[in-house]
């Protein structure tokens, strides 16, 4: 019997499959929070958790795992997430960088799926645009607070979308627009104290892992590529946008598929820098291979050692 | 040093189906990807752009292996990997199920044409990719005086995600 | 609309290494190892610069480090996979030789 008996539903294998995968949290605020606690309920096996930031008090109505110790102790978000995710699976592979995501792209581009919970519209175009150079299908969240002005009531909405090589991307979709770009570099992308509340994070994740179960399962037999759920919490409802069903059977014309990869790349300096890693250990004499041979898993070690991989 | 491939998977479905065409006289059909590159740290990984299938006319008989490509066919290939610089490679299938291998006359052909590659396009590296049905298999060249080394793993990007193409571990 | 082989080969004689990237479907000129007038010297940083808008910015230059002596609201990004930074200077007319757009960015750094 293991933990994740009660979902074997999920399909042949898929223990292995989502043990095998490496799911990268870009923010590991209100959103994410929930999102890394499910994963590792789920039992995703590989996390990569980025965020700068510290819990303060007014975090603690919604970031899930965070505690009033925490505050006093000013711990770091990525930290209090790598907290939640091994309580529930000790063995999880676990990377974290107190930083922004920006700062610490390399370790993202290993990732199977990348899921944002970021508020910054420019930050979303952004990564986004990492996802789609490293072709990593990218979850991205977000949730909105909006005074109506006629009734004096406030609407809590939000929108989960499923963005892969090939499919419509987040301004196909018209999430990142022009206009808003340009207004919130206006504010100098200051997004103040928005309102946020613990609920409404909760529905939007548990909307995100079902689509990162759906790519790493074959739980169905035909799941979609792209995605794009509306959330309106007043009317307590998740529903597909019509947007990406009038966007559906149109490539995206934003992220040509030659584009891909690391335009910088040039393999003479991958050579050089391979080369200088630390020689493998003497071992018994390999098997005879027509191919080149491998580095050690220890040269390979000290190599993410020096990443400030953990 | 491990190599992973990333294709998207309704890419690979046109590319099998490409080529599995009959040819009026070549038994194989063949193609060329192109592929951006990225340094992950612990691998290397292969992003595949695009195919471009040999042209019908570009086949030529060949009284030793039956068929070969020609230069006006070896001529377009280059051309596509040189602006934007990508990876160069060879693709063809051997059709079945699990992962195939490569013939005697692929590896002693590919010896001979893939080091060429990196004349026009010395930035990146070449191989040689064969196909089954349901999996793959591929050799990668890092300069054109080196052996080649073995793409490890594939990924199909599509819904699910799928590692080698079949039913394979994730692992 | 500026045709891009003649704009990156003015851009060439400011940075001899000088290459066309896209990203987002725009445009992107990266900028290896520029030579830059910093507060009264000269400092080598490699520069990116995106002719077009770019994230709200009409045009935008994007360097591998910031100058905190200089310019305002330096803010961090991720771009063709890289790390840089740049400075809240907007208004640079995308209109211009992609050289003059450089120049007009740099200028601050002065």
């Amino acid at each position: 019997m293991t933990w994740l008996d009660r979902q074997s539903f999920l399909g042949a294998k898929s223990d292995a499959r989502l043990d095998a995968a490496t799911v990268g949290l870009v923010g590991l605020g209100g959103g994410n929070s929930h999102v890394a606690q499910q994963l590792a309920h789920v039992g995703i096996g590989g996390f990569v958790l980025l965020d700068d930031d510290i819990i303060t008090l007014t975090n603690l109505n919604r970031l899930v795992g965070g505690t009033l110790d925490d505050v006093k102790a000013e711990r770091p978000k990525v930290g209090i997430a790598a907290r939640v995710i091994r309580a529930v699976n000790p063995n999880a592979r676990i990377v974290l960088r107190q930083a922004k995501w920006q700062e610490a792209g390399e370790l993202l581009r290993g990732c199977d799926i990348i899921v944002g919970g970021l508020d910054h519209i420019g930050s979303k175009d952004e990564l986004e645009a990492f996802c789609r150079r490293f072709m990593i299908p990218y979850i991205d969240m977000g949730m909105d607070v909006t005074l109506l002005h006629e009734s004096g009531e406030s609407l809590v909405s939000g929108q989960v979308i499923l963005s892969t090589p090939g499919e419509p991307c987040l301004r196909c979709l018209q999430l990142v627009t022009d206009e808003r770009l340009k207004a919130e570099a206006q504010r100098y992308g200051a997004a103040g104290s928005r309102p946020q509340v613990v609920w409404p994070n909760g529905a939007l994740a548990s909307t995100a892992v079902g689509l990162v179960v759906q790519l790493i399962t074959p739980w169905m037999h035909d799941p979609p590529r792209s995605a794009y759920f509306a959330y309106d919490a007043n009317l307590g409802t998740v529903t597909p946008s019509d947007r990406l069903a009038r966007r559906l059977g149109r490539p995206c014309p934003h992220y040509p598929a030659k584009t891909v990869g690391d335009p910088m790349f040039d393999v003479r300096r991958y050579l050089e820098r391979i080369e200088r890693l630390p020689p493998s250990e003497p071992a018994a004499q390999p098997r005879p291979q027509p191919v080149a041979s491998r580095w050690s898993i220890r040269a390979v070690a000290a190599w993410l050692r020096k990443m400030a991989w953990f | 040093m491990t190599v992973h491939l990333k294709i998207d998977g309704r890419l690979l479905d046109t590319v099998r189906q490409d080529l599995h065409r009959p040819h009026p006289f070549a038994h194989e059909r063949v193609g060329f990807f192109t592929a951006g590159a990225a340094d992950l740290g612990d691998r290397l990984v292969l992003l595949v752009r695009d195919y471009t299938p040999v042209a019908d006319e570009d086949y030529e008989i060949d009284h030793k292996v039956g068929a070969k490509i020609g230069s006006a066919a070896m001529r377009k290939a280059v051309q596509s990997a040189y602006r934007p610089a990508a990876a160069l490679l060879h693709v063809h299938t051997h059709g079945g199920h699990g992962k195939p291998g490569f013939s005697g006359v692929d590896l002693n052909s590919a010896k001979n044409f893939v080091p060429g590659f990196f004349e026009t396009t010395p930035r990146m590296p070449h191989g040689l990719l064969v196909l089954s049905n349901d999996a793959a298999h591929g050799l990668l060249w890092l300069a054109g005086d080196r052996p080649p080394v073995t793409i490890d793993q594939f990924q199909r990007i599509d819904a699910p995600l799928q590692c080698e193409w079949g039913p394979h571990d994730l692992a | 609309m500026r045709d891009p082989a003649s704009e990156l080969r003015k851009i060439r004689k400011i940075c001899r290494r000088a290459e066309l990237h896209e990203d987002g479907g725009q445009p992107l000129v990266h900028l290896p190892e520029l030579r830059v007038h910093y507060a009264g010297g000269v400092e080598t940083v490699d520069g990116l610069l995106c002719p077009r808008q770019h994230g709200g910015y009409v045009s935008r230059l994007f360097l591998s480090k910031p100058f905190p002596a200089r310019g305002q609201n330096w803010t961090t990004h991720n771009i063709l996979g890289v790390l840089w930074y740049a400075m809240s200077w907007n208004g640079v007319d995308p209109s211009l030789g992609w050289d003059e757009i450089l120049g007009a960015h740099l200028r601050p750094l002065q």
